[in-house]
């Protein structure tokens, strides 16, 4: 039984209990309410003519309103599961005084408000508590045999009140309802809800005061009125169907058989619903996501009125419209209906949920009642006109919930987005407070500050607000700075200023004000400094000399020659200040100077000479700069210069990453640099080059390239090698796991073994299958560059449920199959997502992950220690064979020295000395 | 707060931390943890967060004194601009101290996670960090002679086996170590793939004081001294230590010279390799962060311990210019250089 079951609901370790309370509460009130309305009705009906209901249900729909606004607030005070156990044995008082009270006409319309409000408000309530209890992907999974239990409960309340009134009087049927609300509560107390923890729904820490207003609440939620808009059309047309059935049914079934066949058919639908509730609801939500599920009704009831229209009123084609009403309203649509909730704001949703479940509910049944009414007075409710009515309104209830899809994943969206970093956030535009803190800090005698504020302008563009007078500060760091940074504003205010540096006392200001009044074509400030007593500044006043002229060759130049004639530390330094001019000149001239340099044994020489190549252009320098990418220090400049010698630089850097004897520190570095191209061309050599590389490291550095690229540049890329690429690394999460569980089970249960190699062992397989499984999220960012991927792939790994929970929910949506047809996507990859990222343990997830590895997994210890000893990578097959000698069982020895003959490259040569320096190092 | 006010804030806040001692933020690194803080105004007497607390924010105290204090040891007192708590986020573990806002404090407050999310976004502020963290335990280590608070090796001197050591070994030889210990074994087997090993003899020099140190040295087997004079540092090393501790993440060139004791088989790894490992890895960057703030607190609490205990400590020079030793240490605090 148990395994059926298991089979049918997926119940995961730990939800159990939680879910059988909630099915037993739910189960409890629908009972309780059913028998409540079966006397309501026959005490009602009994004394009162059925005219006074008109009365009665524009009563209900007047103090719904109240009851909506009191309702939020009762449930914010006490807390949802409180407030509902308040409920439930207010019921149970409620019903017993009227039971008790004599049947006056006033009392029974007491009655009838009473059972209806009742109704409202307990459903309301207990699905509040169930969007507490459960997260969304709990929802799509419980919700449905949850619901199982209010479709009990109607069936076993309507039973009872069948056999109760046969031995006692209708009224006493109120004290059964009350006995069994009563009991409910009693019920209820054992849930456990956290009312400490924090709101559940999107943009819960921002917007803790909301607007009063019903008003201000929608246009605050905009979402709300979507769903406003799907109650109230769904509300209409499964009133129109039912009228429209039971009027077909009416006009061509005889009297006499009528009460046999709604008994039957009605059993036939509660039935459909018990089994869609239990074993189908989650499935078909998790299949089509929540969105689309909300259209199977809608459609079912279109086609049915379609029918009904076509063929003039048939039966069956009216059947098929109710049908669907009676077995998908109460259990699919419902517990759709309600995951629609869950990405709002816990405050929202409170208050929007009663309101729009109570009020507008009641107000449309009354509407869409009375609209009928005048039709049947008219002689207009013939079922052609009724069935073109239930296909209009079934029509708009799909446009509606189509539009909602969107909107659901964009609350998801925004709540993923929530409390993390965003830079876009805030655009880079000063307002006055912002300049007037800049220029607080820039009037300040703290050098650090006045940095601090000419880089928060120079990063914004903005330097033209960095006042000329600034050179007239005491910091010589300061002074460097400002000039670097205002002699590239397409200003002349500070020149003046600059000329009078030329003489200050340090050589690093003197530097940069020749740099600056150079670079702006000053050429007696140049001429000045070619007479200064510092061979740094003659050096870089030389350069800027002779840029002046038509010379082919720098080098035979007088002052150029006698810098490169130099020595010691004095010659050192002139030669990088000569490089430094060089590189602010863009000249190709100097290549061959350059070239010279290059081949120094000083590495600072080699460094600028290196740097200097970045502006003047040579072919000769590719092959230099393709080699200097294993120096970090300025391997941002070389990128720079190889991206600015075009083409050919280019093609050099895909031969060198495509040959694999190629230095590998240097082909490591490739893929970054080919993405800075920005290219197409870029962005397909890196893709292509992804599916080839033999090496794990260079293909993560491929992707990290194509990721920029696309996060910066407009590209294409085929979307089924992205998507096969995704399959690929969550299928070896997956295969990882497979032998993790069984290696981490064993060293539980065996301590030894979890010393020394088998430690490492698991580490290195946590760290592997964090690594596929962050590739797989690196490419779905590259597939879907728009989206936060990242802030989605943190949010799984949080301890927050409620936050997790949302983010299976995006990635579901975004993963749907149908919404990315055109993208590749498929249902596997969706399902492999679905699977890495649910809240399962490894144990459960390793079962389950059983059919999409490409071999069975092990079963035992020894048989994980022996499968990784065939590993391809080299250093867990090592660890692997370590561990097989470290933990001495005979046939794994064998094993582990038949993988070391098989590729001798696992080094295993004195394994058995390991040990001892296993002591040395203190090793378990 | 409107989005004018918002930005006005994130400006400001932007200039204070491009002024901060402590791993100054440059760019993008600066205006993204300017988005993220969050001003907070502590009143006077107020705790800010009690020892065994979940250590999920970083405090960078703009006006305000506060005190750090933990039973049975030296109080710690860190005045503006300072950075509070942020040793107990690097070392991942809950609040090793109570803070105690000893007079009206404005703060700006980082969230933990939002913090490594920066330094994982901004891996140059990282680099930046790492080494100035290290350059400044190396200072303070100084103040620290004659032993520099390094430890003493424990382990026995192992004979070194007569063939190249492999993978496993070189892995184990790093993971053991301090400097690794909280790195991932993913991260770890690659340095260790990417280690050269040097064998070295007793009375060999493996690097003299001013050398370039283009490289760490981990000794995996084996035994080495290091010293150096002014002040007089004299320490050993055995197997799984990073040979001269921080100083060489830190420098370009060696602060010690350095000999071997004993037959070393020793790990050399190219500082460029290692970087480049910290980049693709940021969990062994949060690893080396967590042992530099451990070292780092160690030989703050060495050093108050031993100006408690009036010993005679390079420090004092500092003394006599600063005042308390509670001064001294919070100067310590917030000495981490540009």
């Amino acid at each position: 039984m148990r395994p059926i079951l298991t089979r049918l609901v997926d119940v995961r370790p730990g939800e159990g209990r939680i879910l059988f309370q909630a099915f037993s509460v739910l189960f409890g009130i629908i009972a309780a309410h059913t028998i409540l309305e079966t006397a309501r009705d026959a005490l009602f009906l009994g004394k009162l003519p059925p005219s006074r209901l008109t009365l009665v249900y524009a009563l209900l729909a007047g103090l719904a309103l109240g009851v909506s606004a009191f309702n939020t607030h009762f449930v914010r005070r006490f807390g949802r599961r409180d407030a509902l156990i308040f409920t439930l044995v207010g019921a149970a008082w409620g019903t017993t005084v009227l039971h008790f009270a004599p049947l006056t006409p006033a009392v029974l319309f007491g009655l009838y408000v009473w059972s209806g409000l009742l109704g409202t408000l307990l459903t309301v309530q207990f699905w509040m508590l169930a969007g507490q209890l459960f997260t969304v992907a709990q929802g799509k999974r419980l919700f449905g045999p949850m619901a199982a239990g209010g479709v009990l409960g109607a069936v076993v309340g309507a039973t009872t009140a069948v056999a109760a009134v046969e031995v006692a009087p209708v009224s006493d049927l109120l004290l059964v309802a009350a006995g069994i609300f009563l009991v409910t509560a009693g019920r209820l107390t054992s849930v456990q809800a956290d009312e400490s923890r924090p709101p559940s729904g999107a943009g819960e820490e921002t917007r803790a005061i909301l607007p009063r207003g019903t008003i201000a609440l929608f246009r605050e939620e905009p979402y709300l009125i979507r769903i406003t808009a799907l109650i109230t059309l769904s509300t209409a047309a499964v009133l129109t169907t039912d009228y429209l059935f039971k009027s077909v049914a009416a006009a061509q079934i005889p009297s006499a058989e009528l009460g046999t066949f709604f008994a039957r058919y009605y059993a036939v639908l509660n039935g459909a619903s018990l089994i869609v509730q239990i074993g189908l609801a989650g499935r078909i939500i998790r299949g089509l996501g929540v969105a689309p599920t909300l259209l199977v009704l809608p459609v079912l009831v279109a086609v049915g009125g379609a029918g009904t229209l076509v063929m003039g009123g048939a039966l069956g084609m009216a059947m098929l419209a109710k049908g669907a009403d009676g077995a998908l309203r109460h259990s699919l649509h419902r517990v759709a209906g309600e995951l629609l909730w869950m990405p709002l704001p816990t405050e929202v949703r409170d208050r929007g949920k009663a309101l729009i479940d109570t009020v507008f509910g009641r107000l449309v049944q009354a509407a869409v009642a009375g609209a009928l009414l005048l039709l049947a007075a008219f002689g207009l409710s013939s079922p052609r006109l009724l069935a073109g009515i239930v296909l209009g309104l079934a029509a708009l209830w799909i446009a509606v919930t189509v539009g909602l899809s969107r909107p659901y994943v964009d609350l998801f969206r925004r709540a993923l987005r929530r409390g993390s970093l965003d830079v876009r956030a805030l655009g880079d535009d000063l307002d006055l407070g912002a300049v007037e803190a800049i220029m607080e800090a820039l009037s300040s005698r703290d050098p650090t500050r006045v940095l601090a504020a000419m880089e928060v302008l120079n990063e914004r563009q903005r330097t033209r607000l960095i006042p000329g007078l600034i050179l007239y500060h005491e910091a010589p760091e300061v002074l460097v700075r400002a000039l670097a940074i205002i002699a590239d504003a397409d200003r002349l205010d500070w020149a003046p200023l600059a000329e009078r540096l030329l003489t200050h006392p340090a050589e690093s200001v003197r530097l940069a004000a020749v740099r600056a009044l150079g670079a702006k074509g000053d050429g007696a400030a140049v001429e000045r400094a070619a007479q200064d007593e510092s061979p740094v500044i003659r050096a870089f006043a030389a350069v800027c000399l002779v840029n002046r002229t038509h010379a082919l060759d720098p080098r035979a130049d007088p002052r150029v020659a006698e810098i490169l004639r130099l020595e010691g530390d004095t010659g050192r330094a002139a030669r990088v200040a000569l490089l430094e001019a060089v590189r602010d000149s863009d000249d190709a001239r100097w290549a061959d100077v350059i070239l010279e340099l290059v081949g120094s044994d000083d590495a600072l020489i080699v460094e600028h000479a290196a740097m200097a190549m970045t502006r003047a252009q040579d072919p000769r320098f590719i092959p230099l700069l393709i080699a200097r990418l294993t120096v970090r220090d300025g391997r941002g400049a070389v990128r720079e210069a190889l991206v600015a010698h075009g083409q050919p630089a280019f093609d050099a850097l895909v031969e060198a990453l495509r040959d694999l004897g190629t230095d590998a520190r240097v082909r490591v570095h490739i893929p970054r640099t080919l993405c800075r191209f920005g290219t197409q061309r870029a962005a397909d050599v890196l893709l292509e080059q992804m599916l080839l590389e033999p090496s794990g490291l260079i293909r993560y550095k491929l992707l990290r390239g194509l990721g920029r690229l696309v996060s910066e540049h407009k590209v294409k890329l085929d979307r089924s090698r992205i998507q096969e690429q995704i399959r690929r690394n969550l299928t070896e999460h997956l295969r990882l796991l497979s032998f993790w569980v069984p290696l981490a089970s064993g060293q539980r249960e065996d301590a030894a073994r979890g010393q020394g190699a088998g430690k490492l062992i698991l580490g290195l397989l946590e760290d592997k299958q964090k690594q596929s499984l962050e590739r797989a999220f690196r490419l779905l960012q590259i597939a879907h560059r728009h989206e936060d991927i990242r802030t989605v792939y943190t949010t799984l790994r949080s301890s927050d449920r409620q936050r997790r929970a949302h983010a299976l929910e995006f990635l579901d949506a975004l993963t749907l199959p149908s919404r990315n047809v055109e993208e590749g996507g498929d249902a596997l990859t969706r399902e492999l997502f679905r699977l890495v990222a649910d809240d399962l343990t490894p144990e459960d997830l390793s079962a389950r992950a059983r059919a999409y590895l490409p071999e069975p997994p092990p079963t035992s210890y020894e048989e994980a220690v022996a499968a990784l000893l065939r590993e391809k990578d080299e250093s867990l097959a090592a660890l692997a064979a370590y561990h097989a000698l470290e933990i001495g069982r005979i046939e794994l020895r064998e094993r582990a020295e038949e993988a070391y003959r098989a590729r001798p490259t696992l080094s295993l040569q004195g394994a058995h000395e390991v040990f001892g320096m296993k002591e040395a190092l203190g090793v378990g | 707060m409107s989005d004018e006010g918002e930005r006005d804030r994130t400006i400001e806040r932007q200039i204070f931390l491009r002024t901060l001692n402590i791993a100054r933020p440059l760019g993008s690194a600066a205006k993204q943890l300017a988005e993220a803080m969050q001003d907070r105004l502590i009143p006077a007497g107020s705790r800010i967060y009690r020892r065994g607390d979940h250590a999920g924010h970083i405090y960078f105290v703009l006006k305000g004194e506060v005190e750090l204090k933990l039973e049975g040891a030296e109080s710690w007192k860190l005045t503006p601009p300072s950075v509070v708590g942020i040793l107990d986020v690097q070392q991942d573990r809950a609040r090793e101290r109570t803070a105690i806002a000893l007079s009206d404090v404005h703060a700006l407050v980082l969230g933990a996670e939002d913090y490594f999310d920066v330094l994982e976004d901004n891996f140059e502020y990282a680099r930046a960090g790492v080494q100035g963290i290290a350059v400044n335990l190396h200072k303070l280590s100084l103040d620290l002679a004659p032993t520099g608070g390094f430890p003493e090796p424990t382990g026995p001197v192992a004979p070194l086996p007569p063939r190249p050591l492999n993978l496993v070994e070189r892995t184990f030889a790093l993971h053991h170590g301090p400097a690794f210990r909280a790195a991932s074994i993913q991260g770890v087997t690659r340095l260790a793939g990417l280690a050269e090993e040097v064998r070295y003899e007793p009375g060999d020099v493996i690097s003299r004081r001013g050398d370039p140190c283009d490289a760490l040295v981990v000794v995996a087997l084996g035994l080495v001294r290091i010293d150096r004079e002014d002040p007089r540092v004299e320490a050993r090393f055995g197997a799984g230590s990073l040979v001269g501790g921080y100083a060489t993440i830190g420098h370009d060139a060696h602060e010690y010279d350095t000999t071997v004791l004993a037959p070393t088989a020793a790990l050399r790894v190219r500082k460029e390799d290692f970087f480049d490992l910290l980049e693709d890895h940021f969990e062994v960057t949060r690893g080396i962060l967590g042992f530099l703030a451990s070292e780092r607190e160690h030989v703050l609490e060495e050093r108050a311990a031993r100006i408690k205990a009036g010993e005679s400590l390079r420090v004092q020079r500092s003394l006599a210019t600063v005042g308390s030793a509670q001064e001294i240490v919070a100067l310590a605090d917030r000495l981490v250089p540009k």
